[in-house]
């Protein structure tokens, strides 16, 4: 992603349109970063605005001269890192009426959990079951690997972690879905 | 595996940075093994779905994250802490004045030049005088 210098020194000087554009500018990525690695709607919403909390905060010391988007990408990356999922202790009455005259138990009883995906033989649904059992390091090696696109140098440099690490991350992630994928498929 | 070969060379084979004479032995080793050879093709299956994977937004709503009162909280939070960050630089520059301003009033007290010359002339007076002693001394010592 390619962002003008002009709208970072504008944001240096925390001019409130500039920081609109630039977030709007990110949002999608920003989004699906966090998405791909939570695997959860409202947790990605939550990482997506910690970070750009993060970036306004922190704005004042990047320094110009350098690249925006890795900078970006190091801060979404650590605020992934160390997010922890907050247990949600929502109640809803099952009696409660629905939009459609349904209750809710009928809904919740037709329609699958907002959180997983409907069980097929589909590839792209087992690795998604899979991915959020793999550790969170292993998950963003494979998010920077296959949505980022970098290679094993840039991602070892993101993570501030020896190549080697990296490469046993990725391999070690991959041996994981490739059992899941093999298993699913006899 | 059974065969022994290196799965790992199988790992590079897919990201794309096996070494050419690994890649013969991989290739020579394939045209035996049926094992490696499935290996090879979970393998392979599986880096093109993980790329399908998190290139695909099907999946993904378009998010509202509400940008414009994201941005208007932080500007709120910026200038509570700017505005502590000034109230406190005036409070130590004021401080700074004062402390200045009491130190240049002392100057103007009554008698204060008079005091600094005394004071002055009592030090040099009070220093020549231990020097002469000191030396008388040493003299003393030296003489034995």
């Amino acid at each position: 992603m390619n962002v003008e210098a002009g709208i970072i020194v504008r944001c240096k000087k925390y001019d409130k349109s500039a920081f609109t554009e630039l977030f709007k500018m990110y949002e999608k990525y920003l989004y699906k970063l966090c998405y791909n690695y939570v695997q959860n709607e409202q947790d990605a919403l939550d990482i997506a605005q910690e970070v750009y909390i993060k970036v306004f905060n922190s704005i004042s010391s990047f320094d110009v001269k350098m690249p925006f988007h890795p900078w970006f990408r190091t801060i979404a990356v650590n605020t992934c890192l160390n997010f922890k999922r907050t247990i949600r202790y929502d109640s809803v009455s099952l009696n409660a009426g629905y939009e459609d005259d349904r209750t809710i138990e009928e809904v919740v009883a037709a329609s699958k959990d907002v959180e997983s995906e409907v069980l097929d033989n589909e590839l792209g649904h087992i690795i998604r079951e899979n991915l959020e059992c793999l550790r969170p390091k292993h998950r963003m090696v494979l998010i920077l690997r296959y949505y980022e696109g970098l290679s094993y140098e840039e991602i070892a440099a993101v993570l501030k972690e020896p190549l080697g690490t990296v490469k046993t991350d990725i391999y070690r992630a991959r041996n994981i879905l490739k059992e899941k994928l093999r298993n699913a498929m006899k | 595996m059974n065969c022994g070969f290196d799965r790992e060379i199988i790992q590079r084979y897919a990201d794309n940075t096996i070494d050419p004479l690994e890649f013969i032995f991989l290739k020579e080793h394939i045209n035996y093994c049926g094992e490696c050879r499935k290996e090879l093709d979970m393998v392979m299956t599986l880096e093109n779905e993980l790329y399908k994977f998190f290139d695909d937004d099907s999946e993904i709503r378009n998010p509202d994250m509400n940008i414009a009162r994201l941005v208007d909280d932080c500007m709120y939070g910026l200038n509570k802490r700017e505005k502590l960050k000034y109230t406190l630089t005036r409070s130590i520059k004021f401080g700074k004045k004062v402390a200045d301003n009491s130190l240049k009033f002392a100057g103007y007290i009554p008698g204060s030049k008079i005091i600094c010359k005394g004071a002055k002339r009592t030090a040099s007076y009070t220093g020549n005088l231990i020097k002469s002693l000191v030396k008388k001394e040493v003299k003393k010592l030296l003489a034995r």
